[in-house]
C-alpha cells in the first residue's frame, strides 16, 4: 500500500533525524565534559526530552546545541538534515578521458547561465579526475557556476574543499586560493580574504615561471585584497586611511596589469576576466579618499559611467554595479549638497538593483539593499509613506540575508523595513 | 549541580525570552518575506510550502526547525540557510574597545575560535586602521592554533605594515608572545614548528616599550612561557622544572594553568624532536605527567573562567601527547580506552578552529563518534577517524600543471 511505504520513509526519516540529533548531543557532552543532565540544563529541556519524537528540534535546541558545540547553527543543521551517505553511488558511465569534455562543457553552460548543469557536470569531472590538480579544477569551476548562481556559501565550500587536497599544482591551488579571497571578501569576511589573497600575492610573486593560471591568481588576489581594504575603510572620519586607500588602489593597478598581461591570450576575454572590465572605476574610489583633487572628477566619471548605454556587451553591467558602489561611498564622504547626493545615491542605487536582478549577485544586491534602507529610513523620518517591498526585492532581501552573513546582523532591520511595511499577512 | 558554565549557556540559550521572541519574531518576518516573494497572498504561499498559515499567525512557542526549513524553501533558501537567517540577532558588539576586551579574555583563555571571532568583529567594527591591524594580529593568532604557519606570518605581517597602534601595546603583545610560543613549543603537533619572524617582531616591538600599565596575569603568562624556553634550550634541568611546576600551584590558578601546561608542552617538543637518550625522555614524559595531573586536580576544584582556561591548556596538551604517540608508536585500538577518546575528541574540536567540516563530513562524524565513544570495544575503525588537525596546510607541488 502507498500509504504503508509513505508511512515507512516517513518512520525511517525520523528515526535517523533523532539518531542524528542524539549524535550531536552525545559530541556536545563529550566536548564540555557535561553530564546529561547538565546539557538539559544548558539546553533548557528536561533530561528526558532532549530528543523529540520526530527528530525535528525546535529551533532554540539547535541555537542551544550550536553554542554548546561552539558550532555555526548552519554546521548543526546541516548535519541534522543531510541525508545519510550510507547510500550506493549512482552508476558511473564517464571515463577519465571524459575530463576535458566536461571540464569544458560545465565552463560553457555557465556562460549560458544554465548553472545547474554547469554544477552538475562538474561534479561529475570531479569524480573522474584522476590527478589532484584535476579534482581541484573541477571543484573551482564548481564553485564558480555557484558564484554566478548566487550561492557564496557552497562556493566557498567547493574552494575550502579544493585547497585541502594534497598534491595540487601551485597554479591551480594559488587560483584556488585567490577566488577563496574574492568570495570571502563578497561575504564579508575581510580579515581572512586580506591574509589568503596576500598569500597568493606573495607566493605568485617568488615563483620564476610563469602561466595564464598563475597570472589569473595573481590577479584576482590583487582585485580582492584591493576590494577588502577598501571596504574596511568607514565612511566618516578616513582621514587616517588615507595609506591604506594609496594601498588598495596600488592592489587595484596591479590586477589591472595582469588582466591586460591576459587579454592577449586565447581563451581570456570573457572566461574569467569580467572583473577586469571594472577595475578602472572601482580604483577611483580609494584615490579619491588620498587625492584630494580626484574626488570631483571621481563623481563625474562614475556618474557618466552609470549612465552609459546599453548593458548586454559580457562586464558591461558588471562595470556599472562597481560604479555604482564606488559612487555611492564617494558622494557619501564628500558631497555636501544634500539634494545632489540624494540623486546621486538614487542612481546608483537603481543600478545595482537592475545588476544584483539579472545576476543574483548577492553582494550588489546588499549594497542596492543598504541604500534603498538609507532612503526609506529618511522617507519615514520625513513623514513620507514608505513605497511597499515588491516580490523582486523581497527575493533580494532573501538572497542577501541567506548568502552573505555579515549581513544578517542586520535583518532585523531588514525585516522591519520590508516585510512589515509590505503585510503579506493575510 | 549544574557547572557555571551550564547556567551560562541556560542564562544565554534555554531560558532567554529575548531569544525565545527573537526566534518567533524573525519566524514570522521570514514567512511575510515569503509571502511577498511568492505574490503576496498568504494562503496561495502557505500552500504551496505545506504550512498552516495559522501556525504562523497564532505561533506563540519557538518554531520547529522544519518549519522554518520550509519557510526558508519558499525563498530558494537551503535548509541551514533559512535556520540560520532566523537564528541570527542583531549584532551586538560594534564598539571596537568591546571587542578589543573579549579578545583579550579570549587570549587569555587560549580559546582560538574566540579568537577568531572577535577578529572578524573587529575588521567589521574597525573605526581606525590600528583595529584592522589588531584584528589581522589577531587572526594570526588563531591561525597558528589551527597549523597554518606560513598563512600566521602572513596575517602578523600585514598588521606590522597597517600599524598597531601604542594603545593597544599589551593586547597585541599578548597576542603575538603566545602565537609565537605556540608556533615554536607550545604545538608540538605542528610539523616544522618554527619562529615567525613578523611575530617575534611585534612581540620584541611591543615588549620592548614601557610595561608599567601591563596585567599580572599576562607578566604571568610571560613568566610560564620563558621558563619553558629555558626548559627547551636545556638551560632549566627538568627535576627544577618540575618543581616549578609543583610551587606555581601554590600561586594563582590561571597563572598555573599557563606556568605547568607550558613547561609540559615544551617537555613534549623536546620528545617529538628526538635525538635525546631515553633517561633524557623519561624525564621529560615524567614531567609531562605530573603537571597534566597537576592541573587537572587544580581544574576539578574550579569553575567559571578558569576552569574554562585550565581545560583548555588540558586539551592542547592532550592533543599533543596523542599525536605524538600516534606519530611515535602508532595507535591501536586497544590502546585507547573511552576515557581517552573522549578526551581526543573534546581537544580535536577545541583546536579545530570552529570549522567542523574542516575534518568531518555527516558521514564520517557518525561513524566518527560512534566509534570513539565506543572505542573500548575495539573493533579497528576508531584510529582511522581520529582526526588531527593538519600539521600544516595540504601539501603543494611547486610545478604548474594544466587539467586538460
Amino acid at each position: 500500500m502507498l500509504t504503508d511505504e509513505i508511512g515507512g520513509v516517513e518512520a525511517a526519516r525520523e528515526a535517523l533525524a533523532r539518531e542524528r540529533l542524539e549524535e550531536l548531543q552525545a559530541l556536545a557532552r563529550t566536548y564540555r565534559n557535561w553530564s546529561v543532565k547538565e546539557l538539559a540544563h544548558a539546553l533548557g529541556r528536561q533530561p528526558g526530552r532532549l530528543v523529540p519524537d520526530s527528530g525535528m528540534p525546535k529551533i532554540d535546541l539547535v541555537v542551544g546545541l550550536a553554542k554548546a558545540l561552539d558550532w555555526p547553527v548552519e554546521a548543526v543543521v546541516d548535519h541534522l538534515m543531510k541525508p545519510t551517505t550510507d547510500r550506493k553511488p549512482a552508476v558511473q558511465q564517464d571515463r577519465a578521458t571524459d575530463y576535458a569534455q566536461l571540464y569544458n562543457e560545465s565552463l560553457q553552460k555557465r556562460l549560458e547561465r544554465d548553472y545547474a548543469e554547469a554544477i552538475r557536470l562538474a561534479v561529475r569531472a570531479r569524480a573522474i579526475a584522476d590527478t589532484p590538480t584535476r579534482r581541484a579544477a573541477a571543484f573551482y569551476i564548481e564553485s564558480f557556476a555557484h558564484e554566478a548562481s548566487g550561492s557564496y556559501v557552497e562556493a566557498v565550500r567547493c574552494l575550502r574543499e579544493a585547497v585541502r587536497i594534497d598534491g595540487v599544482a601551485l597554479n591551480w591551488r594559488l587560483l584556488c586560493d585567490a577566488h577563496l579571497a574574492s568570495v570571502l571578501f563578497m561575504q564579508g569576511f575581510t580579515t581572512q580574504s586580506i591574509g589568503v589573497a596576500s598569500s597568493v600575492i606573495e607566493y605568485a610573486d617568488s615563483v620564476a615561471s610563469e602561466d595564464d593560471v598563475l597570472e589569473l591568481a595573481r590577479g584576482v588576489a590583487h582585485w580582492a585584497k584591493g576590494h577588502s581594504l577598501r571596504t574596511s575603510i568607514p565612511l566618516a572620519n578616513f582621514e587616517a586611511w588615507q595609506n591604506l586607500a594609496q594601498i588598495s588602489r596600488d592592489h587595484f593597478l596591479r590586477a589591472e596589469e595582469s588582466a591586460s598581461r591576459l587579454a592577449t591570450r586565447p581563451g581570456f576575454e570573457t572566461k574569467n576576466l569580467t572583473f577586469a572590465t571594472s577595475i578602472d572605476v572601482i580604483a577611483l574610489e580609494p584615490a579619491a579618499i588620498f587625492d584630494e583633487g580626484a574626488r570631483e572628477r571621481a563623481v563625474r566619471t562614475l556618474v557618466e559611467v552609470i549612465r552609459e548605454g546599453g548593458t548586454s556587451q559580457p562586464g558591461v553591467s558588471e562595470r556599472k554595479a562597481w560604479a555604482s558602489v564606488a559612487l555611492a561611498n564617494t558622494a557619501k564622504r564628500f558631497l555636501t549638497d544634500p539634494m545632489q547626493l540624494r540623486g546621486v545615491l538614487e542612481l546608483a542605487s537603481s543600478a545595482l538593483r537592475a545588476h544584483a536582478v539579472a545576476t543574483n549577485n548577492w553582494y550588489f544586491a546588499h549594497r542596492h539593499l543598504q541604500l534603498d534602507a538609507e532612503r526609506r529610513r529618511a522617507l519615514v523620518d520625513n513623514g513620507c509613506a514608505s513605497r511597499a517591498l515588491d516580490a523582486t526585492e523581497a527575493r533580494l532581501v532573501a538572497g542577501v540575508l541567506g548568502q552573505i552573513p555579515a549581513a544578517r546582523s542586520d535583518s532585523v532591520s531588514y525585516f522591519e523595513l520590508y516585510a512589515v511595511q509590505e503585510g503579506g499577512r493575510s | 549541580m549544574s557547572t557555571p558554565e551550564a547556567t551560562w549557556a541556560t542564562d544565554a540559550i534555554g531560558a532567554s525570552r529575548v531569544l525565545r521572541d527573537g526566534l518567533v519574531h524573525r519566524t514570522r518576518e521570514l514567512f511575510a518575506l515569503m509571502v511577498t516573494a511568492r505574490g503576496g497572498s498568504a494562503r496561495a504561499a502557505s500552500s504551496e510550502i505545506a504550512v498552516d498559515p495559522r501556525s504562523i499567525q497564532d505561533m506563540r512557542t519557538v518554531p520547529s526547525m522544519e518549519l522554518v526549513t520550509r519557510v526558508g524553501s519558499g525563498l530558494g533558501l537551503e535548509p541551514h540557510i533559512a535556520v540560520g537567517v532566523v537564528a541570527s540577532s542583531p549584532l551586538e558588539r560594534t564598539d571596537p574597545a568591546e571587542i578589543r576586551r573579549i579578545l583579550a579574555a579570549a587570549d587569555l583563555a587560549d580559546d582560538s575560535a574566540r579568537v577568531a571571532a572577535a577578529a572578524v568583529e573587529l575588521a567589521l567594527a574597525a573605526a581606525q586602521p590600528c583595529d584592522l591591524a589588531l584584528a589581522q594580529l589577531a587572526e594570526a593568532r588563531a591561525c597558528v592554533g589551527r597549523g597554518e604557519l606560513d598563512r600566521a606570518e602572513t596575517h602578523a605581517r600585514l598588521a606590522r605594515e597597517i600599524g598597531i597602534s601604542s594603545s593597544d601595546r599589551v593586547l597585541a603583545g599578548g597576542l603575538a608572545e603566545a602565537a609565537a610560543f605556540d608556533a615554536t613549543l607550545g604545538s608540538p603537533w605542528i610539523a616544522g614548528s618554527r619562529e615567525l619572524c613578523a611575530l617575534e617582531w611585534i612581540d620584541e616591538a611591543c615588549r620592548g616599550a614601557e610595561q608599567r600599565d601591563e596585567p599580572v596575569c599576562i607578566a604571568q603568562r610571560r613568566a610560564a612561557f620563558r621558563l619553558a624556553r629555558s626548559l627547551a634550550s636545556g638551560t632549566l634541568a627538568p627535576r627544577a622544572a618540575a618543581a616549578l611546576v609543583e610551587d606555581s600551584l601554590a600561586g594563582p590558578p590561571a597563572a598555573s594553568a599557563w606556568t605547568a601546561s607550558s613547561i609540559a608542552l615544551a617537555a613534549l617538543s623536546l620528545i617529538a624532536r628526538g635525538g635525546h637518550g631515553h633517561e633524557h625522555t623519561r624525564a621529560m614524559t615524567h614531567l609531562f605527567v605530573t603537571a597534566q595531573l597537576a592541573l587537572e586536580e587544580l581544574a576539578s576544584g574550579l569553575d567559571g573562567s578558569t576552569r574554562s582556561t585550565i581545560e583548555s591548556r588540558l586539551s592542547r596538551m592532550a592533543f599533543a601527547e596523542w599525536s605524538l604517540r600516534a606519530r611515535l608508536d602508532g595507535l591501536t585500538p586497544e590502546c585507547i580506552d573511552e576515557r581517552d577518546a573522549q578526551e581526543i575528541v573534546r581537544a580535536s574540536m577545541r583546536l579545530d578552529g570552529g570549522d567542523p567540516w574542516r575534518h568531518c563530513s555527516p558521514g564520517h562524524l557518525a561513524r566518527s563518534l560512534r566509534s570513539t565513544l565506543d572505542a573500548s570495544s575495539g573493533d579497528g575503525s576508531m584510529v582511522e577517524q581520529v582526526h588531527f588537525p593538519r600539521a600544516s596546510g595540504a601539501r603543494v607541488e611547486s610545478r604548474s600543471e594544466d587539467p586538460c
